[in-house]
């Protein structure tokens, strides 16, 4: 796919999840806990690494390698 | 000696058997040069490349830093550490790839080499180089203290903390240097593969005493419920301060000279895109352990405050774990900061020798003189961080703030010099001289903290350092186009 090949593409993604990981939606909202009792923001910011991870692969495959 | 001590000195003394005969092959493998000695003859492996950035960037500050944390600030010290470190994997493509490109096109050793290459000012470079060392002294310190530390807990305080500090000091400085760079890398994949595993051994086994995961953390909720708030205990965090934390590591690890310097280490390209894809999981499954065990430090050592919380992480695995994994967890500590150490200490002294020697001392140095040079330099940089380290300022978590804070000040002139045209060096060099006195203003409070408008001050700082670099640049074209 041509867009993976655009340097704005990748901009646009990895701008996409630093904007994620200001997650102040959730700071007023009143503490719960859910897995292993931990609260759900925990969970969302490992979720976030994986996604970084993931599109990293991705932004490698289609971008940097060439 | 009782059966414990025994056990712990046996680990000790395994695992510094170990480094040292690691350190020894890589002596052995050296050939004498300073690309050999300072870089490992540009020829690391992804494995090795991948183990050596994260034993490298992860230290006392990873163990001692974050539990400490984990226990003052709670919960979301791991939200912000983890995924703030996890985004510097983006700064391995943006900064990282083209170091590696430029350095080995043109033969580069130290990060003011590439500054000079790209800018052709001497005052910068020298500037540079100054501002990197006297920004890492700080973040130097901290491992000595981190293992004199760890060192007097593990003993009960048969070793003192400055004589486990200086100990430890005098193990690093002699693998590095003998074996430089080859010794430092191979160590590193033994202590970032010990420090992984053993973080995990040590947060489940503390879990298992203190009744799983769940119970522990529904303990620490009935205890203090603020140690699992979004905002931290006390609303340590404000969104403002949250904005720069997510950017502050991006903008200051990769200026560190021993993180610089190892994207200059890869034989190929694929080494760097191996780290950045893995280093992500690495801080969202490594970095929780410490937070972790720190938070649920107030269930068995609930009235510690400020620096006394540091050494959470060595107390609790006392109190809760057999002595067989409190000392191996321990020695993996030692491992984060004994790697950490040893890449500070090379990086500084390639920077001393090159920089500073072969530049105003003697131009005309062999290379077997500069990788003498490199080697003495170690000796007294060591010497100079146990001298810091002998009266411990601070809390751990609050020196690295300071020195990530000096160091990020350096990120819009690498980025101009990596991706600017007609850079004005000038204004590179006004855009550090003014960050950094920013840094020592707000640092001193003689610069109002509200300037920040509730912002750390990398913020503005960072800002104000890019600004002059583009106006100074704009400057240039304009002045140039008449």
């Amino acid at each position: 796919m041509k867009v993976l090949q655009a340097p704005f593409f990748w901009f646009f993604s990895f701008t996409i999840i630093f904007l994620l990981s200001l997650d102040f939606w959730s700071w007023e909202k009143d503490t719960v806990l859910w897995l292993f009792n931990l609260p759900p923001w925990l969970l969302y910011f490992v979720g976030l690494q994986i996604i970084l991870s993931v599109v990293m692969l991705g932004f490698t495959i289609s971008f940097w390698s060439r | 000696m009782n059966q414990e001590s025994l056990i712990t000195y046996l680990f000790i003394a395994i695992y510094l058997i170990i480094t040292l005969v690691v350190g020894l092959i890589g002596y052995r493998q050296q050939e004498n040069t300073p690309e050999d000695y300072f870089l490992a003859g540009r020829t690391v492996n992804p494995v090795v490349l991948f183990f050596t950035l994260i034993a490298t960037n992860f230290s006392a500050f990873t163990f001692l830093g974050f539990s400490g944390a984990g226990y003052r600030t709670g919960l979301s010290y791991y939200a912000m550490i983890a995924f703030g470190t996890a985004l510097v994997s983006i700064a391995f493509y943006l900064i990282g790839y083209k170091v590696w490109r430029i350095g080995k096109d043109q033969g580069l050793i130290t990060p003011s080499e590439l500054i000079y290459h790209r800018l052709e000012n001497k005052p910068l470079k020298l500037l540079f180089m100054a501002v990197m060392v006297i920004f890492t002294l700080p973040y130097l310190t901290l491992q000595p203290i981190g293992a004199g530390y760890l060192l007097e807990s593990l003993t009960q305080g048969q070793i003192s903390y400055f004589a486990g500090a200086a100990f430890l000091t005098l193990i690093i400085v002699f693998y590095v240097f003998i074996g430089g760079m080859k010794s430092v890398a191979l160590t590193d994949v033994i202590q970032g593969i010990l420090m992984f595993f053993l973080l995990i051994v040590a947060v489940v086994t503390i879990a298992q005493s203190l009744g799983g995961f769940t119970e522990a953390n529904s303990t620490i909720y009935e205890l203090k419920p603020e140690l699992l708030s979004r905002s931290g205990v006390d609303n340590f965090f404000t969104k403002p301060k949250w904005f720069s934390y997510m950017l502050l590591w991006f903008l200051s690890v990769p200026m560190f000279p021993q993180m610089f310097m190892r994207f200059y280490l890869p034989k190929a390209a694929n080494s760097l895109q191996v780290a950045a894809v893995l280093y992500p999981w690495v801080t969202a499954i490594m970095f929780i352990c410490p937070v972790l065990i720190g938070m649920w430090g107030h269930i068995s050592f609930p009235d510690l405050t400020g620096k006394a919380a540091d050494p959470i992480l060595p107390m609790m695995l006392g109190e809760h774990t057999p002595t067989g994994i409190t000392v191996a967890v321990m020695v993996a500590a030692l491992a984060a900061m004994m790697s950490t150490l040893d890449s500070q200490l090379l990086a500084l002294s390639t920077m001393v020798t090159r920089d500073v020697y072969l530049e105003y001392v003697r131009p005309q140095a062999s290379l077997r003189e500069q990788t003498l040079v490199g080697r003495i330099s170690v000796v007294i940089l060591a010497v100079i961080g146990l001298i810091l380290a002998a009266n411990p300022p601070g809390t751990i978590a609050a020196i690295a703030t300071q020195a990530f804070t000096g160091l990020a000040v350096l990120f819009p002139t690498v980025i101009a010099a990596l991706y600017g045209r007609n850079v004005s060096s000038v204004s590179c060099i006004i855009s550090i001289v003014v960050g950094e006195i920013g840094v020592i203003g707000f640092q001193g409070s003689w610069i109002p903290s509200a300037l920040t408008l509730g912002f750390l001050p990398v913020i503005p700082i960072v800002i104000v350092s890019s600004v002059i670099i583009i106006l100074g640049t704009m400057i240039k074209k304009y002045v140039f186009s008449y």
